[in-house]
Protein backbone atom coordinates (compact mmCIF):
# COMPACT_ATOMS: atom_id res chain seq x y z
CA UNK A 1 0.00 0.00 0.00
CA UNK A 2 1.48 3.04 -0.99
CA UNK A 3 1.69 6.14 1.97
CA UNK A 4 -0.73 8.58 1.47
CA UNK A 5 2.14 11.27 2.00
CA UNK A 6 4.30 10.02 -0.52
CA UNK A 7 1.46 9.67 -3.02
CA UNK A 8 0.41 13.32 -2.69
CA UNK A 9 3.87 14.02 -3.34
CA UNK A 10 4.36 12.24 -6.19
CA UNK A 11 1.00 13.29 -7.59
CA UNK A 12 1.81 16.75 -6.90
CA UNK A 13 5.34 16.43 -8.77
CA UNK A 14 3.91 14.10 -11.71
CA UNK A 15 1.15 16.56 -12.72
CA UNK A 16 3.56 19.62 -13.15
CA UNK A 17 5.68 17.36 -15.11
CA UNK A 18 3.28 15.45 -17.43
CA UNK A 19 1.66 19.23 -18.34
CA UNK A 20 5.16 20.93 -18.35
CA UNK A 21 4.82 21.00 -22.22
CA UNK A 22 2.53 24.05 -22.67
CA UNK A 23 1.62 23.91 -26.32
CA UNK A 24 1.55 27.64 -27.18
CA UNK A 25 -1.23 27.57 -29.42
CA UNK A 26 -3.79 29.81 -27.77
CA UNK A 27 -3.77 33.02 -28.07
CA UNK A 28 -4.98 36.29 -27.10
CA UNK A 29 -6.52 37.82 -30.48
CA UNK A 30 -8.14 34.67 -31.58
CA UNK A 31 -10.46 34.68 -28.11
CA UNK A 32 -10.87 38.34 -28.89
CA UNK A 33 -12.18 37.34 -32.07
CA UNK A 34 -14.30 34.28 -30.77
CA UNK A 35 -15.70 36.51 -27.73
CA UNK A 36 -16.78 39.48 -29.93
CA UNK A 37 -18.52 37.49 -32.39
CA UNK A 38 -20.45 35.14 -29.46
CA UNK A 39 -21.38 38.65 -28.32
CA UNK A 40 -22.54 39.57 -31.72
CA UNK A 41 -24.84 36.76 -31.94
CA UNK A 42 -25.90 37.04 -28.83
CA UNK A 43 -27.13 40.85 -29.96
CA UNK A 44 -28.30 40.07 -32.84
CA UNK A 45 -30.97 36.94 -30.85
CA UNK A 46 -32.09 39.92 -28.65
CA UNK A 47 -32.41 42.53 -31.62
CA UNK A 48 -35.00 40.36 -33.34
CA UNK A 49 -37.50 42.12 -32.36
CA UNK A 50 -36.50 45.33 -33.11
CA UNK A 51 -35.49 43.70 -36.37
CA UNK A 52 -39.16 42.86 -36.89
CA UNK A 53 -40.15 46.32 -36.58
CA UNK A 54 -37.49 47.82 -39.12
CA UNK A 55 -39.53 45.47 -41.55
CA UNK A 56 -42.69 46.95 -40.49
CA UNK A 57 -40.91 50.40 -40.82
CA UNK A 58 -39.77 49.53 -43.97
CA UNK A 59 -42.69 48.11 -45.58
CA UNK A 60 -41.29 44.56 -45.95
CA UNK A 61 -43.72 42.95 -43.71
CA UNK A 62 -43.41 40.66 -40.83
CA UNK A 63 -44.27 37.85 -42.95
CA UNK A 64 -40.59 37.45 -44.33
CA UNK A 65 -40.37 35.77 -40.64
CA UNK A 66 -43.56 34.16 -40.11
CA UNK A 67 -44.69 33.67 -36.57
CA UNK A 68 -41.39 35.87 -35.66
CA UNK A 69 -39.27 32.92 -35.76
CA UNK A 70 -35.54 34.61 -35.78
CA UNK A 71 -34.06 35.33 -39.08
CA UNK A 72 -30.37 34.38 -39.78
CA UNK A 73 -28.40 37.45 -38.82
CA UNK A 74 -26.48 38.27 -41.80
CA UNK A 75 -23.64 40.21 -39.96
CA UNK A 76 -20.74 41.40 -41.79
CA UNK A 77 -18.05 39.87 -39.75
CA UNK A 78 -15.57 41.51 -42.78
CA UNK A 79 -15.39 44.25 -40.04
CA UNK A 80 -11.85 43.95 -38.74
CA UNK A 81 -11.47 44.45 -35.40
CA UNK A 82 -7.91 43.20 -34.19
CA UNK A 83 -5.67 46.25 -33.84
CA UNK A 84 -8.96 48.62 -32.70
CA UNK A 85 -7.78 51.88 -31.33
CA UNK A 86 -8.17 51.83 -27.87
CA UNK A 87 -11.66 53.95 -27.03
CA UNK A 88 -13.44 55.30 -23.69
CA UNK A 89 -15.74 53.62 -21.71
CA UNK A 90 -18.60 53.33 -23.27
CA UNK A 91 -17.45 53.91 -26.97
CA UNK A 92 -18.17 51.01 -29.07
CA UNK A 93 -17.72 53.00 -31.78
CA UNK A 94 -14.63 54.98 -32.82
CA UNK A 95 -14.63 58.58 -34.34
CA UNK A 96 -18.29 59.19 -33.33
CA UNK A 97 -20.07 60.32 -30.08
CA UNK A 98 -23.61 58.69 -31.48
CA UNK A 99 -22.94 55.91 -29.57
CA UNK A 100 -21.89 57.35 -25.84
CA UNK A 101 -24.75 60.43 -26.62
CA UNK A 102 -27.47 56.93 -27.15
CA UNK A 103 -26.14 54.89 -23.81
CA UNK A 104 -26.29 58.22 -21.88
CA UNK A 105 -29.80 58.99 -23.07
CA UNK A 106 -30.44 55.49 -21.29
CA UNK A 107 -28.91 56.56 -18.39
CA UNK A 108 -31.05 59.15 -18.15
CA UNK A 109 -34.15 57.67 -18.24
CA UNK A 110 -33.80 53.93 -17.47
CA UNK A 111 -31.82 53.64 -13.98
CA UNK A 112 -32.32 50.08 -14.32
CA UNK A 113 -30.09 49.59 -17.00
CA UNK A 114 -26.76 48.36 -17.18
CA UNK A 115 -23.83 49.10 -19.28
CA UNK A 116 -24.56 48.27 -23.11
CA UNK A 117 -23.88 45.02 -24.59
CA UNK A 118 -23.28 46.81 -28.05
CA UNK A 119 -24.16 49.56 -29.31
CA UNK A 120 -23.57 50.11 -33.00
CA UNK A 121 -24.91 51.29 -36.83
CA UNK A 122 -26.42 49.33 -39.49
CA UNK A 123 -28.70 50.26 -42.69
CA UNK A 124 -32.10 49.12 -44.08
CA UNK A 125 -30.03 46.01 -46.16
CA UNK A 126 -28.51 44.87 -42.95
CA UNK A 127 -29.67 42.95 -39.98
CA UNK A 128 -26.76 43.84 -36.69
CA UNK A 129 -23.84 46.21 -37.84
CA UNK A 130 -22.47 47.91 -40.32
CA UNK A 131 -18.45 47.45 -40.29
CA UNK A 132 -17.71 50.87 -37.63
CA UNK A 133 -15.82 52.45 -40.32
CA UNK A 134 -19.11 53.07 -42.17
CA UNK A 135 -21.18 54.50 -39.07
CA UNK A 136 -21.15 57.85 -41.09
CA UNK A 137 -23.68 55.68 -43.51
CA UNK A 138 -25.99 54.43 -41.25
CA UNK A 139 -29.34 54.43 -41.99
CA UNK A 140 -30.06 53.51 -38.12
CA UNK A 141 -28.46 53.14 -34.47
CA UNK A 142 -29.35 50.42 -32.72
CA UNK A 143 -28.53 49.69 -28.46
CA UNK A 144 -28.87 47.05 -26.08
CA UNK A 145 -28.81 46.60 -22.67
CA UNK A 146 -29.69 44.51 -19.73
CA UNK A 147 -32.32 45.34 -17.56
CA UNK A 148 -32.52 42.75 -15.02
CA UNK A 149 -33.40 39.26 -16.73
CA UNK A 150 -34.58 41.48 -20.15
CA UNK A 151 -33.21 43.39 -22.71
CA UNK A 152 -33.68 46.93 -23.54
CA UNK A 153 -33.32 47.89 -27.13
CA UNK A 154 -33.15 51.31 -28.48
CA UNK A 155 -33.77 52.06 -32.37
CA UNK A 156 -33.36 55.35 -34.05
CA UNK A 157 -34.06 54.76 -37.94
CA UNK A 158 -34.02 57.22 -41.30
CA UNK A 159 -37.16 57.03 -43.43
CA UNK A 160 -36.48 54.24 -45.84
CA UNK A 161 -37.17 56.80 -49.32
CA UNK A 162 -40.63 55.61 -50.95
CA UNK A 163 -41.92 53.38 -47.85
CA UNK A 164 -43.66 55.63 -45.43
CA UNK A 165 -43.01 54.64 -41.80
CA UNK A 166 -46.44 53.59 -39.35
CA UNK A 167 -48.83 56.18 -38.13
CA UNK A 168 -51.58 54.12 -37.54
CA UNK A 169 -52.23 51.14 -35.55
CA UNK A 170 -53.42 49.64 -38.99
CA UNK A 171 -50.21 49.29 -40.32
CA UNK A 172 -48.61 47.23 -37.18
CA UNK A 173 -48.72 43.80 -36.30
CA UNK A 174 -50.70 44.29 -33.14
CA UNK A 175 -53.06 45.89 -31.46
CA UNK A 176 -52.23 49.65 -29.90
CA UNK A 177 -53.61 52.98 -29.37
CA UNK A 178 -52.03 55.48 -31.40
CA UNK A 179 -52.16 59.27 -30.02
CA UNK A 180 -50.61 62.59 -31.85
CA UNK A 181 -48.02 64.44 -29.73
CA UNK A 182 -48.17 68.12 -30.33
CA UNK A 183 -44.76 68.14 -32.48
CA UNK A 184 -46.80 65.86 -34.82
CA UNK A 185 -45.07 62.60 -34.30
CA UNK A 186 -47.13 59.41 -33.78
CA UNK A 187 -46.46 57.45 -30.03
CA UNK A 188 -47.65 53.67 -30.86
CA UNK A 189 -47.22 51.47 -28.40
CA UNK A 190 -48.00 48.02 -28.83
CA UNK A 191 -46.38 44.40 -28.02
CA UNK A 192 -45.69 41.35 -29.77
CA UNK A 193 -45.43 37.40 -28.71
CA UNK A 194 -43.52 34.65 -30.49
CA UNK A 195 -41.71 31.65 -30.05
CA UNK A 196 -38.41 34.20 -29.86
CA UNK A 197 -39.76 35.77 -27.08
CA UNK A 198 -42.15 38.70 -25.82
CA UNK A 199 -41.31 42.23 -26.95
CA UNK A 200 -43.09 45.48 -25.78
CA UNK A 201 -42.34 48.38 -28.46
CA UNK A 202 -42.95 52.08 -28.26
CA UNK A 203 -42.97 53.29 -31.68
CA UNK A 204 -42.36 57.05 -32.10
CA UNK A 205 -42.70 58.23 -35.79
CA UNK A 206 -41.84 61.24 -36.70
CA UNK A 207 -43.25 64.32 -39.09
CA UNK A 208 -40.16 63.81 -41.43
CA UNK A 209 -40.95 59.90 -41.56
CA UNK A 210 -37.61 58.86 -39.19
CA UNK A 211 -39.29 56.60 -36.08
CA UNK A 212 -37.35 56.24 -32.90
CA UNK A 213 -38.51 53.19 -30.49
CA UNK A 214 -37.69 51.98 -27.53
CA UNK A 215 -38.38 48.51 -26.28
CA UNK A 216 -38.05 45.65 -23.42
CA UNK A 217 -37.53 42.04 -24.60
CA UNK A 218 -39.04 39.73 -22.48
CA UNK A 219 -37.83 35.97 -22.57
CA UNK A 220 -39.98 32.59 -21.71
CA UNK A 221 -43.65 32.48 -22.45
CA UNK A 222 -46.40 35.02 -23.19
CA UNK A 223 -48.33 34.10 -20.32
CA UNK A 224 -47.19 36.54 -17.57
CA UNK A 225 -44.61 38.62 -19.36
CA UNK A 226 -46.43 41.67 -18.85
CA UNK A 227 -45.55 40.86 -14.86
CA UNK A 228 -42.18 40.17 -15.81
CA UNK A 229 -41.11 42.82 -17.33
CA UNK A 230 -38.66 45.56 -15.87
CA UNK A 231 -39.87 48.97 -17.18
CA UNK A 232 -43.17 50.95 -17.80
CA UNK A 233 -44.07 52.15 -21.21
CA UNK A 234 -43.90 55.78 -19.76
CA UNK A 235 -40.33 54.81 -19.40
CA UNK A 236 -39.64 53.38 -22.76
CA UNK A 237 -41.80 56.48 -24.16
CA UNK A 238 -39.81 59.40 -22.12
CA UNK A 239 -36.49 57.62 -23.80
CA UNK A 240 -38.31 57.52 -27.60
CA UNK A 241 -38.74 61.02 -26.84
CA UNK A 242 -35.52 61.92 -25.73
CA UNK A 243 -34.53 64.69 -28.42
CA UNK A 244 -30.65 63.50 -28.24
CA UNK A 245 -31.76 60.55 -30.02
CA UNK A 246 -30.72 61.55 -33.30
CA UNK A 247 -28.21 61.17 -36.20
CA UNK A 248 -26.83 62.86 -38.92
CA UNK A 249 -28.49 61.52 -42.62
CA UNK A 250 -26.60 59.14 -44.40
CA UNK A 251 -23.19 60.99 -46.45
CA UNK A 252 -23.80 57.93 -48.64
CA UNK A 253 -26.88 56.84 -48.46
CA UNK A 254 -27.57 52.65 -49.30
CA UNK A 255 -30.00 51.82 -52.07
CA UNK A 256 -32.92 51.27 -50.55
CA UNK A 257 -33.97 47.81 -49.58
CA UNK A 258 -35.70 45.62 -52.49
CA UNK A 259 -39.32 45.17 -52.05
CA UNK B 1 -11.99 49.32 -36.95
CA UNK B 2 -14.00 47.67 -34.08
CA UNK B 3 -16.08 48.05 -31.46
CA UNK B 4 -13.67 47.47 -28.53
CA UNK B 5 -14.97 47.85 -25.14
CA UNK B 6 -12.20 49.41 -22.75
CA UNK B 7 -12.23 46.29 -20.58
CA UNK B 8 -10.33 44.44 -22.94
CA UNK B 9 -7.20 45.26 -22.02
CA UNK B 10 -7.44 43.63 -18.72
CA UNK B 11 -9.36 40.87 -20.12
CA UNK B 12 -6.20 40.50 -22.76
CA UNK B 13 -3.86 40.52 -19.65
CA UNK B 14 -5.93 37.82 -17.98
CA UNK B 15 -5.78 35.86 -21.03
CA UNK B 16 -2.11 35.57 -20.56
CA UNK B 17 -1.33 35.33 -17.32
CA UNK B 18 -4.16 32.20 -16.99
CA UNK B 19 -3.87 30.20 -20.34
CA UNK B 20 -1.21 28.23 -19.55
CA UNK B 21 -2.07 27.59 -16.21
CA UNK B 22 -5.42 26.78 -17.64
CA UNK B 23 -4.32 24.27 -20.26
CA UNK B 24 -2.65 22.17 -17.58
CA UNK B 25 -6.02 21.90 -15.36
CA UNK B 26 -7.43 21.51 -18.34
CA UNK B 27 -5.42 19.15 -19.54
CA UNK B 28 -4.91 16.97 -16.71
CA UNK B 29 -9.17 16.78 -16.67
CA UNK B 30 -9.77 15.52 -19.89
CA UNK B 31 -6.22 13.53 -20.94
CA UNK B 32 -5.02 15.39 -24.12
CA UNK B 33 -3.93 18.49 -25.40
CA UNK B 34 -6.27 19.02 -28.00
CA UNK B 35 -9.23 18.96 -25.79
CA UNK B 36 -7.67 20.73 -23.17
CA UNK B 37 -7.37 23.56 -26.00
CA UNK B 38 -10.77 23.07 -26.50
CA UNK B 39 -11.79 23.40 -23.24
CA UNK B 40 -9.57 26.58 -22.39
CA UNK B 41 -10.87 28.22 -25.68
CA UNK B 42 -14.65 27.75 -24.42
CA UNK B 43 -13.80 29.09 -21.09
CA UNK B 44 -12.22 32.42 -22.75
CA UNK B 45 -15.24 33.03 -25.07
CA UNK B 46 -17.25 32.73 -21.88
CA UNK B 47 -15.30 34.59 -19.80
CA UNK B 48 -15.21 37.42 -22.59
CA UNK B 49 -19.18 37.52 -22.61
CA UNK B 50 -19.34 37.68 -19.21
CA UNK B 51 -16.63 40.08 -18.22
CA UNK B 52 -17.76 43.16 -17.75
CA UNK B 53 -20.39 41.54 -15.14
CA UNK B 54 -17.55 39.42 -13.18
CA UNK B 55 -15.90 41.51 -10.50
CA UNK B 56 -12.00 41.32 -9.93
CA UNK B 57 -12.21 39.38 -7.10
CA UNK B 58 -14.73 35.91 -7.89
CA UNK B 59 -12.94 36.16 -11.79
CA UNK B 60 -10.36 33.26 -10.73
CA UNK B 61 -12.88 31.39 -9.24
CA UNK B 62 -15.61 31.48 -12.00
CA UNK B 63 -12.66 30.85 -14.47
CA UNK B 64 -11.87 27.86 -13.10
CA UNK B 65 -15.14 26.86 -12.82
CA UNK B 66 -15.96 27.52 -16.35
CA UNK B 67 -12.92 25.31 -17.30
CA UNK B 68 -13.71 22.71 -15.38
CA UNK B 69 -17.39 22.27 -16.40
CA UNK B 70 -15.75 22.99 -20.09
CA UNK B 71 -13.44 20.10 -19.47
CA UNK B 72 -16.15 17.83 -18.30
CA UNK B 73 -18.51 18.51 -20.68
CA UNK B 74 -15.86 17.66 -23.58
CA UNK B 75 -15.48 14.21 -21.43
CA UNK B 76 -19.14 13.80 -21.52
CA UNK B 77 -19.58 13.79 -25.37
CA UNK B 78 -16.80 11.27 -26.17
CA UNK B 79 -17.44 9.22 -23.05
CA UNK B 80 -16.82 6.31 -25.61
CA UNK B 81 -13.45 7.00 -26.33
CA UNK B 82 -10.55 6.13 -24.61
CA UNK B 83 -8.07 8.55 -23.60
CA UNK B 84 -5.34 7.30 -25.18
CA UNK B 85 -2.82 10.39 -26.58
CA UNK B 86 0.05 12.10 -24.75
CA UNK B 87 1.58 8.47 -23.43
CA UNK B 88 5.19 9.30 -22.09
CA UNK B 89 7.60 7.92 -23.93
CA UNK B 90 9.92 7.08 -20.78
CA UNK B 91 11.85 4.00 -20.29
CA UNK B 92 13.45 4.53 -17.32
CA UNK B 93 12.90 3.21 -13.98
CA UNK B 94 11.49 7.06 -12.90
CA UNK B 95 9.97 6.99 -16.10
CA UNK B 96 7.87 4.18 -15.49
CA UNK B 97 6.64 4.71 -12.26
CA UNK B 98 5.68 8.28 -14.05
CA UNK B 99 3.63 6.42 -16.67
CA UNK B 100 2.29 4.32 -13.82
CA UNK B 101 0.61 7.17 -11.81
CA UNK B 102 -0.59 9.45 -14.90
CA UNK B 103 -2.07 5.80 -16.53
CA UNK B 104 -3.63 5.47 -13.14
CA UNK B 105 -4.74 8.95 -12.82
CA UNK B 106 -6.58 8.94 -16.25
CA UNK B 107 -8.24 5.96 -15.32
CA UNK B 108 -9.78 7.90 -12.35
CA UNK B 109 -13.89 8.76 -12.80
CA UNK B 110 -13.35 12.88 -14.50
CA UNK B 111 -14.81 14.71 -11.14
CA UNK B 112 -12.18 12.89 -9.46
CA UNK B 113 -9.65 14.14 -11.77
CA UNK B 114 -10.89 17.78 -11.49
CA UNK B 115 -10.58 17.16 -7.89
CA UNK B 116 -6.90 16.25 -7.88
CA UNK B 117 -5.77 18.59 -10.55
CA UNK B 118 -7.80 21.52 -8.36
CA UNK B 119 -5.73 20.20 -5.40
CA UNK B 120 -2.48 19.34 -6.38
CA UNK B 121 -1.92 20.65 -9.87
CA UNK B 122 -3.26 24.25 -8.70
CA UNK B 123 -2.46 23.54 -4.99
CA UNK B 124 -5.93 25.10 -4.19
CA UNK B 125 -7.33 24.80 -0.33
CA UNK B 126 -10.66 22.86 -0.30
CA UNK B 127 -12.36 25.94 0.48
CA UNK B 128 -11.39 27.25 -2.70
CA UNK B 129 -11.94 23.92 -4.85
CA UNK B 130 -15.58 23.58 -3.05
CA UNK B 131 -16.49 27.31 -4.19
CA UNK B 132 -14.96 25.92 -7.84
CA UNK B 133 -16.63 23.01 -7.77
CA UNK B 134 -19.99 24.55 -6.20
CA UNK B 135 -20.19 21.28 -3.33
CA UNK B 136 -19.85 21.46 0.15
CA UNK B 137 -16.54 21.44 1.98
CA UNK B 138 -16.97 18.07 2.95
CA UNK B 139 -17.70 16.76 -0.19
CA UNK B 140 -14.07 17.84 -1.62
CA UNK B 141 -12.58 16.20 1.43
CA UNK B 142 -14.12 12.60 1.02
CA UNK B 143 -13.60 12.72 -3.25
CA UNK B 144 -10.39 13.94 -2.98
CA UNK B 145 -9.62 10.97 -0.13
CA UNK B 146 -11.50 8.48 -2.36
CA UNK B 147 -9.66 9.18 -5.62
CA UNK B 148 -6.27 8.78 -3.73
CA UNK B 149 -7.33 5.90 -2.23
CA UNK B 150 -8.49 4.56 -5.61
CA UNK B 151 -4.83 5.29 -6.65
CA UNK B 152 -3.02 4.01 -4.28
CA UNK B 153 -5.01 0.52 -4.92
CA UNK B 154 -4.71 0.93 -8.60
CA UNK B 155 -0.68 1.63 -8.00
CA UNK B 156 -0.48 -1.56 -5.84
CA UNK B 157 -2.57 -3.63 -8.20
CA UNK B 158 0.19 -2.57 -10.58
CA UNK B 159 3.12 -3.24 -8.26
CA UNK B 160 1.95 -6.60 -7.43
CA UNK B 161 1.52 -7.77 -11.02
CA UNK B 162 4.89 -9.29 -11.98
CA UNK B 163 6.38 -7.89 -15.22
CA UNK B 164 4.78 -4.76 -15.16
CA UNK B 165 7.11 -2.27 -13.96
CA UNK B 166 9.86 -3.53 -16.06
CA UNK B 167 7.39 -3.04 -19.50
Amino acid sequence: MTDQTDLTRRLRNQLASDTADVPDTLSSERSLTLGRRARRRRTATAAVGALAVAAVVGGTALAAWPDGADPAPRHDDSAPVAGAPQVAEGDFVPGTDIDETLAAAVAAHIPQAGEADDIYPSDWNTDGPIPDARFANATDWQGYFPVGDNTLGVLMAKAIPGEPAPTSCDELPAPCEATTLPDGSTYLPFSQHTESGNTFFVLLTHPDGSVTQAFEKVAGPAEGAADRRVLTDAQLRALAEDPSLTFPDPVDPPAPPAR
Amino acid sequence: MGRRPEWEPDYCEFHAARQRQYLRLARTIVGSWASAEDAVQTTFTTLYLKWPRIGPDTREAYARRVLVNASLGILRKRRREVITDEVPDRTTAAGSEHVELMDAVRQLPPRDRAVLALRFLEDLPVVEVAEILQVPEGTVKSQTSRALARLADSLSATESTPGKRAQ
